[in-house]
């Protein structure tokens, strides 16, 4: 009996120190990953040299608030004014119009895959497999060549499309599709009277939810970010999007920049790991 | 019988139209300049007003000559092997991290928790890159590593292990500042990903592996790493395609980087093609030499998890059958 509850409290301390060693290292990440945003929501005003000698603008704010909110008013009003709205104007038409065409187009192509037997089916499960190593950057001098050639540079148009149609989602889209989607729920709704189109929409799309939710993610913050598209295809100053014209090296301190990828995050949350999880059962 | 496949052949024609946007976008703005840049790796296409792609034996010139020069060229090299070593040295540690911390916060008999906490926060490095945060965060982890390593080194120096200046030169360059720089930026998904494949496997078999004996390791390489080969797929493709094709992290670092220690081939092709230079000819030779180097990757990839064993050798069996079958045939 001795010797059991002797081993029993070996076994405990080493999983004490496991646990204890599990807890330093995450926490330690957790604090370092997150250490640059608590120091920007305090010194959110510090001058461009990056300098933190001067006083914070919540301490300024403090100080006097009058004075602040209309110093904030003038910046407000001097925002409205400047190309930086134009920016971030083609920037939401990108962003948005890349996120809705390309979780749509995945959804549809992943149902098509799963739900119906055609004679291609398999060849393009596997086209989408071997295609989805490559990366997207490898066509660009192609598509560069091919976009001038047809004299459409500065079109916004033409930095959505190539980002639309994205094999790795519709195979992310596709795996969670098989291991949640069932015959006899669109069978029924065919027997109801219900069109492909509509049993689509009404009934996988939500089904589909926590995928679009995980890749909503990723295709949002890749493309609120990207500078390599843009920056080689819209050259004039007013097609210019959000990423290209305040780039990385320009420090511009301004929640503009990361409300957004954050906002939506925190919409996708939720569903973020469950439908990590869901897709991953089969394959 | 012949009603229902009649009713089934009705709704087949759907497949084809629900398939045919992503297919038409995709062989148009995707798969058509992927062929016309692998056309241009044996052209010549140089200058900005140039007369179009010319075939390279067609004006004299060897077909391999965009491929020659890509390869004579130092500063190809060094790219060549920037981006084997960052590859490397990003994926091995970060997927040390993000299994391990994966495998102990999901382990059933330690009960960490927070867990949500930690799927936010280890994701936020990804979620605000490119940004002017990433900018700070950046900024901040150099910080964070140059002076945890200058202690170390003063440390070292005053109790005199006979250690010297050059001992820690690589820790001092740009390369370890983008290698930490780019763990902690990639490693989020990562550990997202392998929670996922963890956490969808049932539980019954861990009880069952507990009772047997197993102990920590065991269960993680017997038991959880089999289990999650389909998300294990997906998590090595990701890595392969973003490890190969990097050039957000070392670019930040590479603005004056004249010995080279940053450049990858990604930065390569973008400096080749649109940097002022306009060689989009060397450019697609690099890109194809990059496509190959992918290839072997996924090559790799595929035997290791998508390749079943068992059935290969069932299929060689049957090749082999109906070939004697076959050969029976003829002699008869």
């Amino acid at each position: 009996m001795s010797e059991i509850r002797h081993e029993r409290t070996i076994l405990q301390q080493r999983d004490l120190k496991l646990r204890i060693a599990t807890y330093i290292v995450t926490i330690l990440i957790t604090i370092l990953v997150l250490s640059p945003f608590i120091i920007w929501l305090t010194t959110v005003g510090y001058t461009a040299t990056g300098e933190m000698t001067e006083r914070s603008e919540l301490q300024k704010f403090i100080a006097n608030p009058l004075k602040r909110i209309l110093r904030y008013w003038n910046q407000v009003v001097a925002f409205c004014e400047s190309p930086l709205l134009i920016s971030l104007r083609n920037s939401v038409i990108v962003t948005g119009s890349t996120c809705i065409g390309c979780m749509y187009i995945s959804a549809l192509t992943a149902y098509g895959l799963t739900a119906y037997e055609w004679k291609f089916r398999k060849a393009l499960s596997t086209f989408i497999v071997v295609v989805m190593m490559i990366p997207t950057t490898m066509s660009y001098i192609g598509y560069y060549k091919m976009v001038q050639d047809l004299g459409l540079i500065n079109n916004l148009a033409m930095v959505i499309f190539p980002t639309v149609a994205s094999p790795i989602t519709v195979f992310f889209m596709k795996m969670y599709l098989q291991a949640t989607f069932s015959r006899e729920l669109v069978e029924s709704a065919r027997i109801d009277g219900a069109g492909e189109f509509r049993i689509f929409n009404k009934l996988i799309l939500p089904m589909l939810k926590p995928a679009i939710a995980t890749q909503l993610i990723f295709c949002f913050s890749q493309s609120w970010y990207d500078t390599y598209l843009p920056a080689i295809l819209l050259i004039k100053d007013e097609f210019r999007t959000y990423g290209v014209a305040y780039s990385i090296y320009v420090i511009k301190p301004m929640i503009i920049t990361v409300a957004p990828p954050i906002i939506a995050y925190l919409f996708c949350a939720k569903h973020i790991v469950e439908g990590v999880a869901l897709g991953s059962v089969k394959q | 019988m012949t009603n229902r496949n009649n009713i089934s052949r009705h709704y087949t024609k759907w497949g084809y139209i629900f398939v045919l946007p992503f297919v038409v976008i995709f062989l148009a703005f995707n798969f058509y300049p992927l062929i016309c840049t692998i056309w241009y790796a044996f052209c010549d296409l140089r200058r900005f007003d140039n007369p179009g792609p010319r075939f390279l034996p067609t004006i004299g010139e060897p077909w391999y000559r965009n491929f020659q020069q890509v390869f004579e060229a130092v500063s190809f090299r060094d790219a060549f092997k920037n981006t084997l070593m960052f590859f490397f040295a990003t994926t091995i540690p970060e997927w040390l991290l993000a299994f391990w911390l994966a495998a102990a916060i999901t382990d059933r008999r330690l009960g960490i928790k927070g867990k949500t906490l930690y799927k936010t926060a280890f994701i936020f490095p990804k979620l605000i890159s490119g940004s002017t945060l990433s900018g700070l965060l950046l900024e901040h982890l150099v910080m964070f590593t140059a002076s945890t390593v200058g202690f170390v080194y003063v440390a070292a120096m005053i109790n005199g292990f006979g250690f010297e200046m050059q001992d820690f030169k690589f820790f001092f360059s740009n390369r370890f500042l983008v290698i930490v720089v780019s763990v902690i930026i990639h490693f989020g998904i990562t550990f997202i990903y392998a929670v996922a494949g963890i956490t969808s496997i049932p539980v019954e078999v861990f009880e069952a592996a507990e009772i047997d004996g197993a102990n920590r390791p065991q269960t993680f390489f017997h038991i959880t790493l089999p289990c999650m080969k389909p998300i294990m797929f997906f998590i090595s493709v990701v890595a392969l395609v973003d490890g190969l094709g990097t050039s957000d992290v070392p670019s930040a670092f590479g603005l004056f980087d004249t010995l080279r220690l940053c450049l990858t081939m990604n930065m390569y092709i973008i400096n080749q093609a649109y940097m002022g230079s306009y060689i989009y000819d060397r450019a697609s030779a690099a890109s194809l030499i990059l496509l190959g180097l992918i290839g072997i990757g996924a090559l790799v990839i595929y035997f290791v998890f998508i390749r079943d064993k068992d059935e290969a050798k069932l299929r060689k069996m049957i090749r082999k059958e109906k070939r004697e079958a076959k050969r029976l045939k003829e002699t008869a």
